[in-house]
C-alpha cells in the first residue's frame, strides 16, 4: 500500500507544483490573482465534457483490455490536456480584456469571483455530474489488480513529465527579456512603463501562460483521482495553491518547490498515516488538525531560515546575508560600495 | 509604433517638443496654469524654479503619468493626447526621476537590455514566442556599450538596489539612454551626489548634448551646474513661466532673482 500512498503524494505534488509555480508567475507581475483554482477547475471540467462526448456509449460501457481501445485512450487524454490548457487561456485572455481595468484588490476579487463561478456551474450542471461530481473512466490502463500499479505508475510520471515541461518553460521565460520585463513590473511598474514596457498587455501575457499550465493541470488532475467534484475547486483548495507561493517567499522558484513540498507532504501523512494509530488518536488529530497545520506553516517559514544562519556559523566568517525567504537571488556578486 | 515616426532629416529645424497652453490642477492647487513652451531638436534646456513650482508636473504630463486634460503637448507636431506611457516612451522620451528608480533586483545590463529591446520589439504573443528562445543575455555587448558611455563598468554584476545613490542617478540615465531618446527630461541629476559624481554627470551630458546632438530638457537647483551646460533656460514660478530666454538674460532678470530668493526691496 505504501507505493500507492507514494505515488498519489507525487502525483498531487506534481499538480500543485504546476498550480503553484504558474500562480507565481502572475504573482511576479504583480497580478493579485485569488482564482487560480478556477482555471484548475476549467481545465478539469473540460477533460470532463470531452470524455463524455468521447464515449457516447457510456463511462460504465468502457473497458480498456483491447490495445486498440488504450490507443484511443491515451489520445483522448492528450487532447483534454490540450483542449484544458486552451480553454483556459482563452478564458484567460477574455478576463484580461474584461478586467482590464481592474488592478490590485479589485482585479482579486473578480478572479475569485471567476473561480467560484466556475464551481457553482459545475455543481448545477447535471450533464457534467453536478455536485455528486463525475467517475472518470480509466483512459489508459483498466482497474485489473495487475494493472493498477502500471496505472499509478503512468500517471504519476505523466505529471512529473508535465511539470518538468513547466518548469522549464518557466525557466526559458525568466531566462529571456520577458523575465526582465516581469521583474521590471514587480520592482517598479511605473519605472517599467515609462522605459517603454506595456505593463498591461505583459500582465495578460502573462496571466494566459500561467491560466493555460493551470487548465492543463486540471485536465490531468482528474485522471489520477478518479473521480471528480465541484468542492476541489472551492477556494479552501485554491488557498493551498496561494499558500504555495506564500510561503516560498513569493519570488525563488525552488522555495517555492520546497515549501508546497512541505504542506502537501503533510496533507499527506495527516490523511494516511495517523489513521494508523487507531480510532482514538485518529479523533484526537482530527480535533487538531487546525492547530497542527498551523505549526507546520511555521516551521516551513522558519526552518529555512534557521538552517540558512547555521550555515552561515559554520562557515565562521560573516558573510553578506541573502535572504532565503524574501527571494531576491538574481545577479551574481553582492559588490557593494 | 517607433517605425512609423517621421525620419530625423524630415523633421530638423522644427521644433521636437511643443509644448501649447497646458494646466494641470491638483485639487484646490492650480499646480502648472497656461504653460507654453518649444523645445528645438538638439537644445539643451534647463527648468529651473522654486520647490513647488510645477517642474516635475510638466515632466509628468510630457511623460504621460498624469492625462493632459487642458491644453496639447505634441511631440514632433503629432499631439500625445491619448498616447499611454509606454506608447510616449517609446516614441522618444524617455526620462530620469528625482528619486532614482531603478529595478533594485536586476543588474545593471539587465537596465540598459529591457528599453532596448522593448522599444524596438513591442510586447506582443507573437514576439514573446520568439523571444522565450532567446537568452537575455545575448544582448549584453550593445547594452554594455551604454553602460562604458556612462562610465558605470565597475559594477556589472551587482544588484541596483546595492548601488550608490550617484550610481543609481547614472544607471537611471543609462537605462534612458538605451531607449535610443529623441528628448530625454532629467529631473534633478545632481541632487544628492558628491562633487566629483556632479563633474562626472556634468561631463557625460555635455557628451552627449555635443556629439550626439540629444535634445535635453534639465531640472536642477544647482544653478552652476545648469548655468555650465543649458544655454537656454526656463523659469517656472507658481506653475507659470516667468521666463523664457538666453541664460545671462534670464540670470540676471530681477522678477527671477525675486522669485528665488525673496523681493529685494529698499527696507530689506
Amino acid at each position: 500500500m505504501s507505493f500507492y500512498l507514494l505515488l498519489y503524494h507525487l502525483s498531487f505534488l506534481g499538480v500543485m507544483l504546476l498550480l503553484v509555480q504558474s500562480l507565481n508567475l502572475v504573482w511576479k507581475a504583480r497580478l493579485f490573482s485569488l482564482g487560480h483554482h478556477g482555471f484548475f477547475g476549467l481545465g478539469a471540467y473540460t477533460a470532463v465534457v470531452m470524455i463524455k462526448l468521447a464515449l457516447p456509449a457510456g463511462v460504465a460501457a468502457w473497458s480498456t483490455t483491447a490495445p486498440s481501445q488504450r490507443i484511443v485512450g491515451l489520445g483522448l487524454l492528450v487532447a483534454c490536456v490540450l483542449a484544458g490548457g486552451a480553454l483556459a487561456a482563452g478564458v484567460a485572455i477574455l478576463m484580461g480584456r474584461l478586467f482590464a481595468q481592474l488592478r490590485g484588490d479589485y482585479f482579486a476579487v473578480a478572479t475569485l469571483v471567476f473561480a467560484e463561478i466556475v464551481r457553482s456551474i459545475a455543481a448545477n450542471w447535471d450533464y457534467v455530474g453536478g455536485g455528486l461530481g463525475f467517475e472518470v473512466p480509466y483512459l489508459v490502463f483498466s482497474k485489473a489488480g495487475n494493472e493498477r500499479l502500471l496505472y499509478g505508475v503512468f500517471y504519476t510520471a505523466l505529471l512529473l513529465g508535465l511539470n518538468w515541461v513547466a518548469f522549464f518553460l518557466i525557466r526559458r521565460i525568466e531566462g529571456s527579456v520577458y523575465g526582465l520585463y516581469i521583474t521590471a513590473v514587480e520592482d517598479d511598474p511605473i519605472a517599467a512603463e515609462l522605459s517603454g514596457i506595456n505593463v498591461t498587455r505583459l500582465q495578460n501575457l502573462v496571466f494566459v501562460v500561467a491560466a493555460m499550465t493551470a487548465g492543463s493541470a486540471g485536465a490531468l488532475f482528474l485522471h489520477f483521482t478518479t473521480l471528480v467534484v465541484p468542492t476541489d475547486f472551492s477556494f479552501p483548495n485554491g488557498l493551498l495553491v496561494i499558500l504555495g507561493v506564500v510561503l516560498g517567499g513569493l519570488r525563488s522558484e525552488r522555495c517555492i518547490i520546497a515549501a508546497t513540498f512541505i504542506y502537501t507532504s503533510y496533507e499527506v501523512i495527516k490523511v494516511r498515516v495517523f489513521g494508523l494509530f487507531g480510532f482514538e488518536s485518529g479523533v484526537l488529530i482530527a480535533d487538531w488538525k487546525e492547530v497542527l497545520l498551523g505549526l507546520v506553516l511555521i516551521f516551513s517559514v522558519t526552518l529555512p531560515a534557521v538552517w540558512h544562519r547555521a550555515q552561515i556559523r559554520q562557515a565562521g566568517a560573516p558573510r553578506q546575508r541573502r535572504p532565503l525567504l524574501a527571494g531576491g537571488g538574481r545577479g551574481g556578486s553582492v559588490d557593494a560600495e | 509604433m517607433r517605425n512609423s515616426w517621421p525620419p530625423f532629416s524630415e523633421t530638423e529645424g522644427k521644433s521636437l517638443l511643443q509644448i501649447d497652453r497646458v494646466s494641470q490642477r491638483f485639487a484646490g492647487l492650480q499646480a502648472l496654469s497656461d504653460v507654453s513652451l518649444s523645445v528645438r531638436r538638439g537644445e539643451i534646456v534647463g527648468l529651473i524654479g522654486p520647490n513647488g513650482s510645477g517642474k516635475t508636473t510638466l515632466f509628468n504630463l510630457i511623460t504621460g503619468v498624469y492625462p493632459t486634460m487642458r491644453g496639447q503637448i505634441l511631440l514632433e507636431g503629432r499631439d500625445l493626447a491619448g498616447a499611454t506611457r509606454h506608447e510616449i516612451a517609446a516614441a522618444g522620451i524617455m526620462r530620469t526621476f528625482q528619486n532614482p528608480r531603478v529595478f533594485a533586483s536586476l543588474g545593471l545590463i539587465e537596465h540598459a537590455i529591457i528599453p532596448e529591446q522593448v522599444v524596438s520589439h513591442p510586447i506582443s504573443f507573437a514576439d514573446f514566442f520568439r523571444q522565450i528562445g532567446t537568452p537575455w543575455r545575448a544582448y549584453s555587448p550593445a547594452a554594455e556599450s551604454i553602460l562604458r558611455e556612462v562610465a558605470l563598468g565597475s559594477t556589472y554584476g551587482a544588484p541596483a538596489g546595492t548601488l550608490s545613490y550617484g550610481r543609481r542617478r547614472l544607471l537611471e540615465i543609462a537605462r534612458s539612454l538605451a531607449g535610443s531618446p529623441r528628448l530625454l527630461l532629467l529631473d534633478e541629476p545632481t541632487a544628492g551626489l558628491n562633487s566629483d559624481e556632479v563633474h562626472q554627470v556634468h561631463g557625460l551630458l555635455e557628451r552627449l548634448g555635443g556629439t550626439r546632438g540629444l535634445t535635453m530638457i534639465i531640472i536642477d537647483h544647482d544653478t552652476e551646474f545648469i548655468e555650465r551646460l543649458c544655454s537656454r533656460l526656463v523659469v517656472l514660478n507658481n506653475g507659470r513661466i516667468i521666463r523664457d530666454g538666453l541664460r545671462d538674460e534670464v540670470l540676471r532678470d530681477p522678477q527671477v532673482v525675486a522669485a528665488y530668493f525673496g523681493r529685494v526691496g529698499p527696507c530689506s
